[in-house]
């Protein structure tokens, strides 16, 4: 017995949705967000009068955030947000901002007891909560005016107990994500507001209550299995490890508006494969994928993804490092999600759910694999109606 | 295997999700327990499962398969297997025409082996068998005839069925129950049954003619 590809796509969208916020805490992380936000932006800041921008960023605001996870325990979310002054980074030192932030958070009794040690970018504040299922708020102190055309802000940097500045733009990244995803988000919207609304009357009473952050596409999910699978596959921490950034980019580039997880993930997952060769800096066979450019190596052996929304930026500026090594640990991550995960047919329901197990989590496996994958049917006995029995007889006396 | 005897076994598998077809050089086989549940009318419904082999002969369908109790023997008390330790599904005349009712592989198990196995699980619980039985050899056999005749008088009988096998079918010949009236008016249907399969009849008959 084999499973259906239309049960392991249910089986990925159901992982997916265990890997994700709920939402039930997505509803009150932002309204915890809010309150810092609101606190951060009455705070009075020695020669600064403009206005505090809260938002969040990355893959909170993405939709792709997964529950992180360490040696099969399940960790909390993280959940970043940006504190964005709104003033030219030249005018303020970037440790005078980190400061701003923290010194205010530290004037709120509740926040000063939640906040960890200082982070090289960000404060966090540790939320426990009591499903187990808590979440730690970065706070990335930034300056800039990313109101105006998605500019790009500073964000600060500490090392070595020296402060310096680095640009980002998390605001233009997730319009171009968006960007990517909405002929998804359009066919899906309308039915998951509604589903939600229904399994959460509790908080979203109507279908227009559910926040559009909530919605997720067969991308939105691919992304989520691909950052767990990569945090089982690498333990979480190892140093080589693809970063989301850099997944996340390739996965929304590749996306093809399927609308089926496992179409999406086969077309996603064999496209990255496609560029295995460039390890050994072969051309690669697929000319029209090539073409694009998603995946560069350059002359001198240096490789190359792009920001979308800043092409100097390249995601990939350390992969020639240590003999490749990231490159390296990023095509070994592609041939390990081929091998967990796309090739299922022909393989029996235990052997899959072993590796599973083992490359997205025990615990969701075990929540969502029942209501996916139907249990074999129990043998039933063939009915039979007699009605013209014959009498038993012997042969020979 | 020819496509028709491919598309009977595939019916039985599909029925029959636990036997499974195997084939040694000499012959056919279908291995495996059959796990029923068998109604008759105004008796308890069994369900029951039991390990078979059922073999069929390359003569099929001319020969009927033969089954057998695999991997243990059913019990002694039941006296219904044959030397072969084949089960005695019925007197050939009979199984036959069991079989014909529903000529297939499934039909087969279903009209025959099925019933024999709710005859064995009822005996079992009861010690009694649900549908009577038959004494074992000849006698079994010429019970056959002279109950399908409603006769009692069995000289009678057989050599108005040897006429008949002989000559073929005479409506106005005198019926071989023995009751004087033409055969056209008495045991019409069961005498023509009998014809069809006129071989097995012969076969029959010829083991009480006296030489």
């Amino acid at each position: 017995m084999t499973i259906s590809i239309n049960s392991f796509s249910r089986l990925l969208v159901e992982v997916a949705k265990e890997l994700d916020i709920s939402p039930t805490n997505y509803k009150l992380a932002v309204s915890r967000y809010e309150s810092v936000g609101s606190w951060l932006n009455d705070g009075d800041y020695d020669g600064f009068t403009g206005k505090v921008n809260i938002y969040p960023q990355g893959s909170f605001r993405l939709g792709t955030v997964v529950r992180p996870v360490r040696e099969q325990i399940e960790k909390d979310y993280d959940i970043d947000l940006v504190c964005e002054f709104e003033e030219k980074p030249n005018t303020t030192q970037a440790g005078t901002i980190k400061h701003r932030v923290g010194n205010r958070l530290k004037e709120h009794e509740t926040y000063k007891s939640l906040l960890d040690e200082e982070g090289r970018r960000c404060w966090t504040l540790l939320y426990a909560e009591k499903d187990g299922a808590g979440f730690h708020l970065d706070v990335l102190p930034s300056s800039g005016f990313s109101s105006i055309n998605y500019s790009p802000i500073s964000i600060t940097h500490k090392e070595d107990e020296q402060y310096s500045w680095a640009s980002s733009n998390p605001k233009g990244y997730a319009a171009w994500f968006e960007e990517r995803n909405v002929n998804a988000y359009r066919l899906v919207v309308l039915e998951q507001k509604r589903m939600i609304s229904n399994s959460f009357s509790d908080v979203y009473a109507n279908v227009d209550d559910v926040p559009d952050q909530l919605i997720r596409t067969p991308l939105q999910r691919v992304v989520q299995i691909m950052k767990r699978h990569r945090d089982m596959r690498f333990n979480g921490n190892q140093k080589y490890a693809p970063i989301s950034m850099i997944m996340t980019t390739l996965a929304a580039h590749l996306y093809n508006n399927e609308t089926d997880i496992f179409e999406a993930l086969t077309n996603i997952v064999n496209k990255l494969s496609a560029h295995t060769s460039l390890l050994e800096n072969k051309l690669m066979v697929d000319h029209q994928l090539s073409a694009r450019g998603l995946i560069k190596r350059l002359a001198n052996g240096s490789w190359y993804i792009g920001n979308p929304t800043n092409p100097d930026e390249n995601f990939a500026d350390r992969w020639h490092e240590d003999g490749n090594a990231r490159a390296k640990a990023f095509f070994q991550w592609v041939e390990w999600l081929k091998q967990d995960l796309l090739a299922i047919t022909n393989r029996n329901p235990d052997s899959i759910r072993f590796t599973l197990e083992a490359c997205l989590g025990k615990s969701v496996i075990n929540k969502t694999w029942s209501r996916c994958i139907p249990a074999p049917k129990a043998p039933e006995p063939t009915k039979v109606n007699i009605s013209r029995p014959a009498k038993p007889w012997r042969s020979g006396e | 295997m020819n496509s028709k005897l491919k598309g009977e076994v595939q019916d039985v598998l599909d029925s029959y999700s636990s036997l499974k077809l195997v084939e040694d050089d000499s012959e056919h086989a279908l291995l495996g327990s059959v796990y029923f549940s068998a109604s008759v009318d105004g008796k308890e419904t069994i369900e029951a499962s039991y390990d078979i082999k059922i073999s069929i002969p390359h003569s099929y369908p001319v020969e009927l398969p033969k089954v057998y109790s695999s991997g243990y023997q059913l019990d002694e008390r039941f006296e219904h297997t044959n030397p072969d330790t084949s089960f005695c599904l019925a007197v050939p005349f009979e199984e036959r025409k069991l079989y014909d009712y529903e000529p297939t592989l499934l039909g087969f198990i279903n009209n025959l082996v099925v019933p024999f196995l709710y005859g064995y699980s009822y005996f079992l619980k009861h010690g009694k068998h649900p549908f009577g039985e038959r004494e074992h050899g000849d006698k079994g056999i010429l019970n056959f005839y002279l109950e399908l005749f409603g006769s009692s008088n069995a000289e009678t009988l057989i050599l108005s069925l040897c006429k008949f096998a002989v000559a073929g079918y005479q409506p106005h010949e005198k019926c071989p129950c023995g009751s004087g009236k033409k055969v056209l008016k008495c045991h019409k249907t069961q005498l023509k049954e009998l014809l069809i399969n006129e071989s097995l009849l012969k076969a029959d008959l010829l083991k009480f003619i006296k030489r």
